[in-house]
């Protein structure tokens, strides 16, 4: 018996050796990969540019709202005043309009987020392993969430801005496809984790199949179907925000225009407001989630 | 006329190990009557309920139930109709744990209200009326509105019971409606469904593992070993040795 145990203990432990040893393989390979490309280096100067980031970040436009020049003066190499900026109004102006993208930002991703969690619901039931539906079904719903789940939501934007166009639609159904893969996975991973002894029960009392979906069934994964559509929704939130690099409306588009023309301290106000309404949904949909799963 | 409620002729069982589980049985139990079953692991008592309520079907022999043959070929709604009146209280404590105790106990009516109403917690007032009955019967009706999960081990098996009874029933299984408990609540569940089962005139067959808890269920007492009924008699004569004994390899 002893003996048994050591050889089984020998197994493991030459297993674990085994896979940390392939682990240690693979990172080797891609660091020596990259260095002999020469492809690991940081730059040219780059604790002077990092310093020079930090201190534009450092100093977010809306603080302009109050401190700003009201006229502030743009003059030639001669003297000659080019044009006058009011740049109190300018940023009360940037801050309307970060507003606006912000809302919109939310609006997209409320409505992708909300499509992609009923197409998921939908394929989450035949791609679950516990339900044993006919293999076409489960084959078929598989492929389509791990399809959708392994291209980023970025890429659907760029093919969906060529299909339907610039503005929001394109990025509400690009959030929509990517989110469908991750809901339905999500969905169908709780389903899996269903213990199906109350189903049972009520089965053996009699109840119908409809009847036992909605006593036994659906009570047990709700609270977890909405945690998990609140935490896809506030990943939506982020992943959103940044559609709209592509073209797709929201925070992105802003973000774009504050890189492309290096206005630092612009892209610092961008990112806190981004951090802001992030983290203020992200904490609104903990406590609803832990008191849902409680 | 044949007063058995339950009818098991010369009944054999074999599942996937292709070592029988049950060999060649035969129990009988009239109505309003009650026996209990009891029998090391593995010798058959569950497989036995299960076959009661057609959740497994047996090789050979006949299976009775309120004088229907229950068969792998009975159509789906006789066989529901059939479960309706067989409360299972089952071995885990199988409520719904985010439900509260009425609704658990509501669930009993499924079988006898398939209205569409039913698929969203609506039941008519007769259910309501019964429920309540039952959470009386077994005295929860001051936690009707507690979640079944915040129950202790002893209240969760009285809402199965009180769940069993709301089917209106007219024979209660129960698969070892002690295991979970603590001495205390063993006692106070076991006499409870004797009470009950009396009171009601309703035909019982339980699987407990207690010789103490025997006196407090049934007179009858049905062993099982290996697939088959070691004794069938009055539990009286059964002294401590000769209990032991039925649990002896």
């Amino acid at each position: 018996m002893i003996q048994k145990k050591k050889s089984i203990l020998e197994k493991i432990k030459s297993r674990a050796f085994l896979v940390s040893g392939f682990y240690l393989f693979i990172l080797i390979l891609c660091t020596q990969s990259f260095y002999t490309q020469n492809d690991l280096n940081f730059g040219r100067r780059p604790l002077q540019n990092l310093a020079k980031t930090l201190r534009e970040l450092s100093r977010p436009s809306f603080v302009r709202i109050w401190n700003g020049n009201e006229h502030l003066e743009y003059k030639s190499d001669d003297g000659v005043v080019l044009r006058t900026e009011d740049q109190k109004e300018l940023e009360k102006t940037f801050l309307h309009s970060l507003l606006r993208s912000g809302w919109m930002t939310f609006k997209i991703a409320t409505l992708g987020s909300l499509i992609a969690a009923i197409l998921g619901f939908l394929l989450s039931w035949p791609a679950s392993k516990k339900l044993k539906f006919p293999k076409f079904f489960f084959w078929s719903s598989n492929i389509i969430i791990n399809f959708l789940r392994s291209i980023h939501s970025l890429v659907f934007g760029l093919l969906l801005v060529g299909i339907v166009g610039l503005g929001p639609m394109a990025g509400i159904l690009a959030l929509a496809l990517h989110s469908t893969g991750s809901y339905g996975k999500l969905f169908s991973e709780a389903i899996d984790s269903l213990d199906l002894v109350e189903a049972h029960a009520l089965r053996l009392s009699g109840a119908n199949r409809i009847q036992i979906f909605f006593h036994a069934i659906l009570p047990e994964l709700l609270p977890q179907f909405m945690s998990t559509h609140l935490y896809v929704w506030e990943f939506n939130m982020r992943d959103s925000a940044v559609l709209g690099l592509v073209g797709a409306g929201g925070l992105g588009l802003l973000l774009s225009d504050a890189v492309a023309l290096f206005q630092w301290q612009r892209l610092s106000t961008l990112l806190l407001f981004l951090f802001l309404l992030v983290s203020g949904f992200s904490y609104v949909s903990s406590k609803i989630r832990q008191e849902l799963l409680s | 006329m044949n007063k058995n409620i339950v009818s098991l002729k010369n009944v054999s069982l074999t599942l996937d190990s292709k070592k029988p589980v049950l060999n060649n049985i035969s129990l009988f139990l009239e109505a309003h009557h009650s026996l209990t079953l009891i029998g090391h692991n593995g010798a058959g008592k569950s497989s036995l309920l299960k076959l009661l309520v057609g959740d497994l079907h047996p090789d050979q022999g006949v299976v009775q139930l309120l004088g229907q043959n229950i068969s792998k070929e009975m159509d789906k709604d006789t066989l529901r109709k059939l479960r309706s009146q067989i409360g299972f209280i089952h071995q885990g404590l199988h409520l719904v744990g985010r439900k509260s105790v009425l609704e658990n106990v509501l669930m009993g009516r499924l079988a006898h209200n398939q209205s569409v109403k039913t698929w969203f917690n609506i039941f008519n007032s007769a259910d309501y009326d019964i429920a309540y009955e039952a959470l009386k019967d077994v005295k929860l009706q001051d936690k009707a509105m507690l979640r079944a999960d915040h129950l202790s081990g002893g209240e969760r098996q009285k809402t199965a019971i009180a769940r069993a009874l709301a089917q209106s029933p007219a024979l209660i299984l129960a698969d070892e409606p002690t295991a979970a408990l603590d001495p205390r609540a063993s006692h106070e569940v076991a006499g409870l469904l004797k009470n009950l089962v009396e009171e009601k005139h309703l035909a019982l067959i339980t699987v407990v593992h207690s010789l103490e808890l025997l006196d407090k269920i049934s007179e009858r007492l049905v062993v099982m070993k290996k697939g088959e009924i070691l004794f069938d008699g009055n539990q009286k004569n059964i002294t401590p040795d000769i209990f032991k004994t039925f649990y002896q390899e």
